[in-house]
């Protein structure tokens, strides 16, 4: 139901119900006043009663009726027959029974009457009492009684719609601003996520409060939907770089494996040919593991950081490249207050590993024809420097990216991209400068700036 | 319609090993893999890593084929394909395209290629185009005809095609499409068969290119002022009207 009907309906049930109220008190006092009315009258006559009793039989009742009448005056039967002296206009009905003084309401050709009985005692030549019945009829009061009920319930029902009417009114009035934030709301559904936002003024503070909660909300909700899409275009041209990833040696694979099969190719060819497409077997399960390493570092879980000894980590490390790499000379150096090997570095050691081993590699294979490849532990940054070529640094960001290769590269592409991944997973970053070794040195930092 | 002169259009059977093919792929390991593929078929194979490489060797010989890769580093297959096309080069070129491609691989037709390869794919299939694509290329060399559908006329030899006189601007491909199409007016002909006549494909072929190459037609005429001559028969092919004018 709108705001306005609401406001609408309730003040036109507010009215009603004090109007009903008021009209119940009302009608009940109504008719107490247009009584004590009759009332009165009756005690006037009632005053000069008694005389009339005690002259009834001596006055023409024709004159008596002019002051005294409508009444009826119970004298007895010795004073006249019957014992009953009417006087005027009495109702045709016969009147009630005489039963003592006081009042009596009684219903008497279709209205009702007033009967106000008075006893006269010690009256002269009627006897010793006498009882006097004034009446008066009511109908008069009854239907001006009626007339004003029917006034008061013509204007209560208006008084009552115009209630309703005001209140609706009112309420489209208060409404207004909710109005305009609704509008505004509605129109949020086109246009660029990062404009969602409705005013801030909307004339009353319970909607300027709706609409700063409904911003926030609302700001909340760009953020987010700015944050998947960018999140799907990556996961898009993920998905195509990693197709083409696999796509290329399976190719190869393929057409090596024909080689090999075909009825034209003699032995030499046939097992070069096999020798090909297992290598190529071989970069492709590289690249699964490489892009499932890859999807870990993107979503690291909190739960996998614990307080970490990174020198530890990375003399595993140098243990493994010096086995495979036996010509290279790789150092590792710890500079600083030795708090890195204290494990007060709160970090995922599984990620640290992928993280400076594939940096490590890349060093290894882009340094020199004896690779010289120093590793330095400083604070949380790991520092890896070559003595290769170095890499111009015009061309750094890009190496960083998914999928790209270096001129002597082997692997995946995927390399650095974990590193970084695990690197902003720590807070911190891969940053690539010149190296004091000549080639290109690696930062590792795996905290926040 | 006069058809001046005819000949049978079923593909020659001209021998093909022998032929010069140049394989333009950047990744190595598939380059070497195709090119001893080839080799092993008895084609005079060279293989080119990038698109400046390719333009040299097809500077110093022209190749009787090209099979290119459309995701070449630098300058892509397409604009390879084209500037082959804009020198000259007319023949056959086989384009190589990953799955996700499908933009690519109508691009490349649009360039000038003949057609185009999924990867992954087997060897064979890989020889079939390649042998259909040169057997092709030998025969239209070979066929003499002038042939006249309305307002169209086509001179096979001369390759030249034209409407109400002026000139059709049409890659090797589209002109031989049109020149079979008009020579059977009002014959429906099935995209098989089509494949069969104009690309020489005479075994079981996924592709799309028939197609592709009745759009580029349709649009090439209609931009040449000519009426809607070629019509799609729904679940059979394709069929030239020059009645309808």
């Amino acid at each position: 139901m709108r705001l306005a009907t609401r406001t609408a309906l309730a003040a036109f049930i507010a009215a009603s119900l004090t109007l009903l109220l008021a009209g119940a008190i009302f009608q009940g006092r109504l008719a107490d006043v247009l009584q004590d009315r009759v009332d009165a009258q009756l005690e006037d006559r009632a005053e000069s009663a008694p005389i009339l009793a005690a002259i009834a039989e001596r006055l023409g009742r024709s004159e008596l009726a002019a002051t005294v009448a409508p009444a009826r005056v119970v004298v007895g039967d010795a004073v006249v027959p019957g014992g009953v002296i009417e006087l005027g206009d009495l109702p045709e009905s016969p009147l009630p029974a005489p039963d003592g003084p006081g009042w009596t309401t009684f219903t008497a050709d279709g209205e009702r009457w007033r009967l106000y009985a008075i006893e006269v005692v010690d009256v002269p030549d009627v006897g010793d009492r006498a009882l006097v019945q004034l009446v008066e009829p009511l109908g008069d009061v009854d239907r001006e009684a009626g007339v004003l009920r029917r006034r008061f319930l013509a204007a209560g029902v208006f008084v009552s719609f115009a209630a309703g009417a005001a209140g609706w009114l009112l309420g489209a009035i208060a409404a207004r601003p909710l109005t305009r934030l609704r509008r505004d709301t509605a129109s949020l559904r086109e246009g660029d996520p990062a404009a969602w936002q409705v005013g801030d003024r909307y004339g009353t503070p319970e909607v300027d409060d709706v609409a700063a909660a409904l911003n926030i909300n609302l700001r909340r909700l760009s953020d987010e939907t700015v944050r998947r899409d960018r999140a799907l275009d990556a996961a898009r041209a993920f998905a195509a770089s990693a197709s083409h990833e696999l796509r290329t040696p399976l190719q190869s694979a393929l057409t090596n494996l024909d080689i090999a099969r075909s009825e034209r190719a003699s032995a030499d060819e046939r097992i070069p040919a096999i020798e090909h497409a297992h290598d190529q077997v071989q970069r492709m399960a590289a690249s699964l593991t490489a892009v499932r390493a890859l999807a870990d570092a993107e979503f690291a879980d909190p739960a996998w950081f614990e307080p970490t000894d990174l020198v530890e980590v990375i003399d595993r490390i140098v243990a493994d490249e010096r086995r495979r790499y036996p010509l290279a000379t790789i150092e590792l150096v710890e500079v600083g207050d030795g708090l890195a090997a204290e494990g007060s570095v709160t970090a995922w050691r599984d990620g640290v590993q992928l993280a400076v081993g594939n940096v490590v590699r890349n060093a290894l294979v882009h340094g020199g024809d004896h690779p010289h490849v120093i590793i330095e532990v400083r604070g949380s940054d790991v520092i890896v420097d070559d003595d290769g070529p170095g890499v111009p640094a015009a061309d750094r960001d890009r190496l960083v990216g998914r999928f790209a290769k270096g001129e002597r590269s082997t692997g995946s592409g995927l390399g650095l991209a974990i590193a970084a991944e695990v690197t902003a997973g720590h807070g911190g970053r891969l940053m690539l400068d010149d190296s004091p070794l000549g080639g290109l040195r690696v930062v590792v930092r795996l905290a926040g700036d | 319609m006069t058809v001046v002169s005819t000949t049978p259009n079923s593909p020659g059977a001209a021998p093909t090993s022998g032929a010069t093919i140049l394989v333009v792929e950047d990744d190595e390991p598939i380059r070497d893999a195709v090119v001893r593929g080839l080799g092993l078929h008895g084609y005079d194979v060279n293989g080119a890593g990038d698109a400046e490489a390719a333009l040299a060797t097809v500077g110093r010989r022209r190749p009787d084929l090209l099979v290119l890769d459309i995701g070449l580093p630098g300058m892509s297959g397409i604009e390879l394909c084209e500037r082959l096309r804009s020198v000259g080069v007319d023949v056959p070129i086989l384009m190589l395209s990953a799955r996700d491609q499908v933009g690519d691989r109508v691009a490349g037709l649009h360039a000038g290629a003949d057609d185009y390869l999924v990867k992954p794919f087997a060897l064979d299939e890989l020889l079939a185009r390649v042998q259909a694509l040169l057997r092709r290329a030998r025969a239209t060399a070979a066929s003499t005809e002038v042939v006249v559908a309305g307002p169209l006329w086509i001179d096979v030899d001369r390759r030249r095609a034209t409407v109400d006189g002026s000139h059709l601007d049409l890659s090797r491909r589209e002109f031989d499409l049109l020149a079979v199409l008009a020579a059977n007016p009002d014959i429906v002909l099935g995209r098989i068969r089509l494949l069969e006549l104009v690309w020489g494909y005479d075994f079981e072929v996924d592709t799309n290119v028939v197609d592709v190459f009745v759009g580029y037609l349709r649009r090439k005429l209609d931009a040449a002022g000519a009426p809607r001559m070629i019509d799609t028969v729904r679940g059979v092919g394709f069929v030239l009207r020059p009645g309808r004018v």
